[in-house]
């Protein structure tokens, strides 16, 4: 099957259609904020759990001060975030996220916070990717 | 329209994971190629560097570009959409100083904080957005249009008119 690019009016050899309007499902909210002094880019991706597939759905390239937010379905996501030019992940989340959560993360020169609204940590740990239970899905 | 590979590749593979969303929460009879998805490129087409804010219906962005860099902002959720240009104003001070101070708190917080000091960082994590849209409102409007499943894709420009005769530079915006 042709792979239709963005803005393509449907499947080739269909005719074409309104695309479906997924707004509906778009019921979570992820943001970040890059407090770096460096840029860093992010990688948010969906993983089927069920079978181990990770599928790439949004990439963010962030110069210090950066900031975006996104709305997407609820479902299991990695997100994971890389000093331009780095080899290694800075941090990396793996995080069940259900309908109306809203995610923050800010990324630091050398950690990532993170914070889901409504919920209040008990201690330090759990406000850094590295060590939060929020960040921890699929074990 | 057609955009550079790397965002085509992008968006492509933004469609398969919400579709693959969409199959996880039922909808197993749609298929490949019918969600859109919907855009926005700025590009700094002046001799400086300029700050903008790019609000889709279901994404809010702001980017620092530097003199001939773009800035690709994708969604899912057609509808308006706007590009702000942010000055450099006392409003973009106060925002610049609040994200310098969540820096220092957050820095402080890896050694040592209390339950109160955790509580002040997470309660202003989720204003940071809350922020932006108050200096989305302090800048100048350069776009002002909507995305629809007939025109899925815009481009921005923005030219820079240098001073002239004592007379202050000024963002020229296209609106493609």
């Amino acid at each position: 099957m042709a792979t239709p690019s963005p803005g393509s009016p449907g499947p080739a050899g269909s005719p074409s259609s309104e695309p479906i309007d997924i707004s509906a499902y778009l019921t979570v909210r992820l943001s970040v904020v890059n407090l770096a002094e460096v840029p860093v880019d992010v990688v948010v991706s969906l993983v089927d759990t069920s079978t181990g597939d990770v599928t790439q759905l949004i990439t963010l390239v962030l110069e210090p001060l950066d900031f975006e937010s996104q709305k997407v379905p609820p479902n299991v996501f990695d997100v994971v975030f890389t000093v331009r030019g780095s080899a290694t992940a800075l941090a990396s989340c793996r995080m069940q996220v259900e309908n109306d959560d809203s995610l923050d993360f800010a990324a630091l020169d050398d950690a990532v916070a993170v914070s889901k609204r409504g919920y209040v940590p008990a201690d330090r740990s759990e406000l850094f990717v590295a060590t939060s239970t929020l960040c921890m899905a699929g074990g | 329209m057609r955009f550079a590979r790397g965002t085509q590749n992008r968006a492509i593979a933004g469609l398969l994971a919400l579709v693959g969303a969409l199959v996880l929460l039922g909808c197993e009879d749609i298929s490949f190629g019918e969600v859109g998805s919907y855009s926005v490129r700025v590009h700094n087409g002046g001799p400086q560097a300029v700050s903008v804010i790019i609000q889709l219906p279901d994404k809010t962005a702001q980017r620092k570009l530097a003199p001939g860099a773009l800035a690709d902002a994708v969604g899912y959720e057609k509808g308006p959409y706007t590009v702000t240009i942010i000055l450099d104003t006392d409003a973009r001070a106060t925002y610049v100083a609040g994200l310098t101070q969540l820096r220092d708190r957050l820095r402080t917080a890896q050694q040592t904080a209390t339950t109160d000091e955790l509580r002040t960082i997470l309660s202003q994590l989720p204003l940071v957005e809350s922020e932006l849209k108050k200096l989305q409102g302090t800048g100048l409007p350069a776009c002002t249009k909507s995305l629809t499943d007939q025109k899925r894709n815009a481009i921005v420009g923005l030219v820079y008119n240098q001073p002239v005769a004592g007379n202050p530079g000024v963002w020229i915006p296209s609106c493609g």
